[in-house]
């Protein structure tokens, strides 16, 4: 939890002058620090215990399916449609920009690799923390609150093996996955675009997109996806399993879930992304 | 025989339980009554390990449970059946399945002797033929009583009860309580009830222990608690709170004329 300090400090703390006003600052820094130092620290003390429980016990295969369709299989409408609407709107950009470098026949290979480079995992991540995320967070706040964490502790078992393990290898399983089908709806979209908007021939779609888009790329998408995928099921499951005995707290712990995954997304994103763009 | 001692705990600034002593024999049934918010649930979940009091001693047949390590008091624990005042059941398994799911993780047994055992559960619990329902589709009075089924699956040593009649009628009520007086001429065991429904409990049980604002403010037998004096037993019991429920719309003469 960051420092809670009482709003009479913090007015006393601030109300010196200058010296004062210097204090208050680094004492908000100071909070936003141990914050961020707090968080950090739950999530890998978690992460380490997923991974020791998914090292040495079976893995529920039958609760991974159940749970790899609830994310996954009901989250499809939602992938594809996003998906289409990302490349249909990437080719009209790409086109206008290609156009002032005279190599509109690329629209497809700069399409492509856009979508399954960046854009396939990063919005897939964004989506699936909107559906997934906010979902894993509620579900475990609601079974902590209501005694089902006690109850398996009650008869032996580890509420993080049996409840947050195999949401995270659903997680792990599912993510690539839609990352694939958000790629592929989305050079379809670009596909319809070029071929019906902006008068570009199938033949040349075809060739550029072949010639530009190689395994290697596709695999820096999947690793990524992979990253996003466990990133957030651990912290979605780790506000899940923080929340406390207060009415307004799952709410809250929805609410984190959400801006925290979202803020591990985008600073792993770039972590990848630098370490794989040497490689090409 | 659980025994707590001198048990304090707090949640912020908030002291639920302000020096508890209390001590429950084996093979005993005792009732811990109260209002809402005195700490009674507390009380189990210190019994059971659930919860380490800030100070005191919480103790099972003389082993202490404060500062034991995981798997000490994993062991501890697999002597208890807990039945929490929310059913906790899983959404996603069958009766049937919630209720085997305890002996599927403590005992290896054959399927086919873990769905006797379940059968037989749930016909204790009144719950047979409903075995293939998922909670959802059972009421809040048959979810609990699947949670009861659970909590005495294994065949415990000890019992803890949280408001086990809870939103149960006054029939299935009567039933969870006759189930639990059955286990008790079955086979030893000891149970611990906590419950605001005083009268149907105090009855069958061999202690009752009130407890107010954090601490036990009368404990005896139930002969003893129905004789006691003081003035917040008597209220408790009596169901008096020391002013009159006021008319509504009708005079007391008013009444009278109409009847």
């Amino acid at each position: 939890m960051p420092l809670q300090q009482p709003q009479e400090e913090r007015l006393t703390a601030t109300s010196g002058g200058i010296r004062g006003t210097i204090g208050a600052v680094f004492l908000s820094f100071g909070e936003g620090a141990f914050g961020v130092a707090h968080e950090l620290g739950r999530v890998l003390l978690l992460l380490v215990r997923v991974i020791a429980f998914a090292v040495t016990r079976p893995l529920r295969v039958r609760e991974v399916f159940r749970l790899m369709d609830l994310f996954g299989v009901r989250s499809l409408p939602v992938i594809v449609f996003t998906g289409a609407c990302t490349g249909l709107l990437s080719a009209l950009q790409h086109y206008h920009v290609a156009s002032l470098f005279g190599a509109r026949s690329l629209i497809s290979a700069s399409v492509s690799l856009g979508l399954v480079r960046e854009l396939g995992p990063l919005l897939t991540a964004v989506m699936v923390i909107a559906r997934n995320a906010s979902q894993i967070t509620c579900d475990l706040a609601v079974m902590r609150r209501s005694s089902h964490f006690d109850a398996l502790v009650m008869i032996g078992v580890d509420p993080v093996d049996y409840l947050v393990v195999p949401r995270v290898w659903a997680m792990l399983i599912i993510m690539p996955m839609l990352t694939v089908i958000f790629e592929f709806s989305g050079m379809v979209g670009g596909y319809l675009v070029c071929l019906n908007c902006l008068g570009i021939e199938e033949f040349t779609f075809v060739h550029y997109l072949r010639s530009y888009l190689g395994g290697y790329d596709v695999l820096h998408g999947l690793v990524k996806s992979v990253v996003f995928g466990g990133l957030v099921a651990t912290i979605a499951c780790s506000e899940g399993c923080s929340v406390e005995r207060r009415d307004l707290d799952i709410g809250y712990r929805v609410s984190r879930s959400m801006v925290i995954s979202m803020i591990f997304v985008l600073v792993s994103d770039m972590g990848v992304t630098g370490l794989m763009f040497k490689q090409t | 025989m659980i025994r707590l001692e001198n048990v304090h705990k707090s949640f912020g600034t908030i002291q639920v339980l302000k020096g508890i002593s209390l001590s429950v024999p084996g093979n005993s049934i005792a009732a811990i009554v109260g209002g809402p918010g005195t700490g009674k649930s507390l009380l189990l979940r210190l019994m059971s390990g659930l919860e380490v009091p800030d100070a005191g001693s919480v103790i099972i047949d003389g082993e202490d449970l404060v500062g034991l390590r995981a798997a000490a008091l994993d062991r501890v624990r697999r002597r208890f059946g807990f039945q929490f005042q929310d059913p906790a059941l899983f959404s996603h398994l069958t009766v049937g399945e919630n209720v085997a799911f305890a002996l599927r993780s403590r005992l290896h047994l054959p399927e086919s002797e873990i769905r006797g055992i379940v059968l037989e559960k749930l016909a204790d619990v009144g719950l047979l033929g409903q075995e293939e329902k998922f909670p959802d589709e059972l009421d809040m009075g048959a979810q609990r009583r699947t949670g009861l089924a659970r909590a005495l699956a294994l065949d415990p040593e000890i019992v803890l009860l949280d408001e086990p009649t809870l939103g149960l009628d006054p029939v299935t009520g009567w039933y969870v309580m006759n189930l639990i007086v059955r286990t008790h001429l079955e086979r030893p065991v000891t149970s611990v009830i906590v419950t605001q429904d005083a009268e149907r409990f105090i009855d069958v049980s061999d202690q009752v222990l009130l407890v107010y604002q954090g601490r036990i403010v009368a404990t005896g037998s139930p002969e003893e608690i129905r004789n006691d004096a003081d003035h917040l037993i008597r209220r408790y019991m009596d169901r008096s709170f020391g002013w009159p429920v006021p008319a509504r719309g009708r005079t007391p003469d008013e009444s009278q004329e109409h009847s």
